[in-house]
């Protein structure tokens, strides 16, 4: 099978690297809802595949992961952002993860240092929290289920 | 341990309505601080437009102040979405789509007046702006007795230094970079941002006071001067024009200073192909950008291909907008 190395992309009118190719797509089924997965990382793929259930969920959602190769460098700390139906789940510049409930879609870059145990130890199971947030009807903020929140502060989750 | 935000207006309850380069923002944090700091955007209280974004930052006392704005400053987009952080710990997300700015800072954002001033709330006008009517054109813009000059060029054709020496002839300084344009009732007007003017270190043989200071490092790790642009305004609270002369300037290698008709259509085309590519999710933004630069492109527009100094090739500049 052909499976392109993520490329550095540069645009100047692109500084943000909204158009980042991610020319691979899959869809996978998770016990949660059925992820639609757009990369040009393959390993994410990989990574995902391990979850997949054998029938498909009545929920979807869409998921955007850019490998961001101009990156370097681990995560560190998360900090989450929670305003409205928007969830940021960030661990510094190699891992920016958005999750947008109405639009039911996530969209995330992962900086090129992060390996395949990181992301699946520490990532991935943030990426499957944001998708019952995306998912779920109600308002419950799933990412901090166990913890008392003191609204407008910031806590530990 | 992850830090968790949760950000919304309830929690947010002092308010102000800011005028940013012609475009609304209705401001919302829990700091008097962060509140002072951005004073001087606040206009009167106004209901919101289409032409409004909101804006929501919490300042959470906890979070560590050891950041550097300049160097660890990280910005990224996907969709309608973008994000930014500043160190490891403050961190905001611009949504396009809903005209919304979430973010959560250290205190020491929150007590730093230039942050706000001179980088923050210029960013968010740069990222927001498309959305809420003030679109951003890269060309430097100067005033003179009301009359806006807008010179466009491709990068490192000398905006910004031709821009400084303008400002020695009598035009004043309202942005040397990006410009942003709002229209209403049919007119135009040009707003600068209070951005700090970047002059590349080589400025210093045109402007020999540049000698005390030394160069920073920007967002885009180019080395460059910074200098408030009060310095290079006659009239300080003057941060608009309406734009009346548009020019390109392009170096040429011969001496001399040419002037040549430019059409609307080699304007529209310049512009529109050094503007920011937006994501398909807002594509109102994307026609009322268009729409805008057709306007601009009307004003009477000319090449300047020069060869001379800065400061010779503005003595043309102004000599020529005397007669024109």
């Amino acid at each position: 099978m052909f499976t392109p190395e993520p490329a550095s992309y540069r645009d100047p009118l692109d500084l943000l690297r909204r158009f980042a190719p991610t020319p691979l797509k899959a869809q996978v089924y998770l016990e949660i809802a059925n992820v639609l997965l757009e990369t040009n990382d393959l390993s994410f793929l990989s990574s995902l595949s391990q979850l997949a259930a054998r029938e498909p969920a009545s929920q979807s959602c869409r998921w955007k992961i850019v490998r961001d190769v101009d990156v370097r460098g681990t995560t560190s700390e998360a900090s989450i952002v929670m305003a409205g139906s928007l969830i940021v789940y960030c661990m510094g510049p190699a891992c920016l993860i958005g999750a947008d409930r109405e639009r039911g879609e996530i969209l995330a870059f992962i900086g090129r240092d992060v390996d395949v145990r990181r992301f699946e130890e520490s990532i991935l199971p943030s990426l499957i929290r944001l998708t019952e947030f995306v998912t779920r009807k109600q308002d419950a903020p799933i990412l901090a289920q166990n913890t008392t929140l003191r609204v407008g502060g910031a806590c530990n989750a | 341990m992850a830090k968790l935000h949760l950000i919304n207006r309830a929690v947010l309850p002092l308010r102000s309505d800011l005028q940013i380069a012609g475009a609304h923002c209705a401001f919302a944090t829990n700091s008097e601080r962060i509140l002072a700091s951005v004073d001087r955007w606040r206009c009167p209280d106004r209901p919101r437009t289409s032409r409004t974004f909101e804006m929501n930052v919490l300042l959470d006392a906890s979070l560590p102040s050891n950041r550097d704005v300049l160097t660890q400053t990280h910005f990224r987009g996907l969709h309608h979405l973008v994000f930014a952080t500043i160190g490891a710990y403050e961190i905001f997300v611009f949504d396009l789509l809903r005209k919304q700015v979430v973010g959560a800072v250290s205190q020491a954002s929150a007590t730093d007046a230039a942050f706000w001033n001179s980088h923050w709330l210029p960013i968010t006008v740069g990222v927001m702006g498309t959305t809420v009517g003030a679109v951003p054109v890269h060309s430097a813009c100067l005033d003179r007795d009301g009359k806006g000059l807008l010179i466009a060029g491709v990068s490192g054709a000398g905006k910004s230094t031709l821009s400084v020496a303008l400002t020695r002839c009598g035009f004043s300084l309202i942005s040397d970079d990006w410009t942003y344009i709002s229209q209403e009732s049919n007119v135009l007007t040009a707003h600068g941002i209070s951005a700090p003017v970047k002059l590349l270190p080589d400025a210093i043989q045109y402007f020999p006071e540049l000698s005390g200071r030394t160069p920073k490092m920007w967002f885009n790790g180019e080395l460059a001067f910074e200098i408030e642009p009060e310095a290079f305004r006659q009239n300080t609270a003057a941060l608009l024009s309406r734009p009346h002369w548009l020019m390109f300037l392009e170096r040429a290698s011969a001496p001399g200073c040419e002037f040549a008709p430019y059409s609307p259509d080699e304007a529209r085309a310049f512009f529109e192909s050094a503007a920011e590519r937006l994501p398909d999710q807002v594509p109102d933004a994307s026609i009322a950008r268009s729409a805008m630069i057709r306007c601009i492109a009307n004003c009477g527009a000319w090449r300047v291909r020069t060869g001379e100094s800065p400061q010779v090739t503005a003595d043309a500049i102004h000599q020529f907008c005397e007669r024109n």
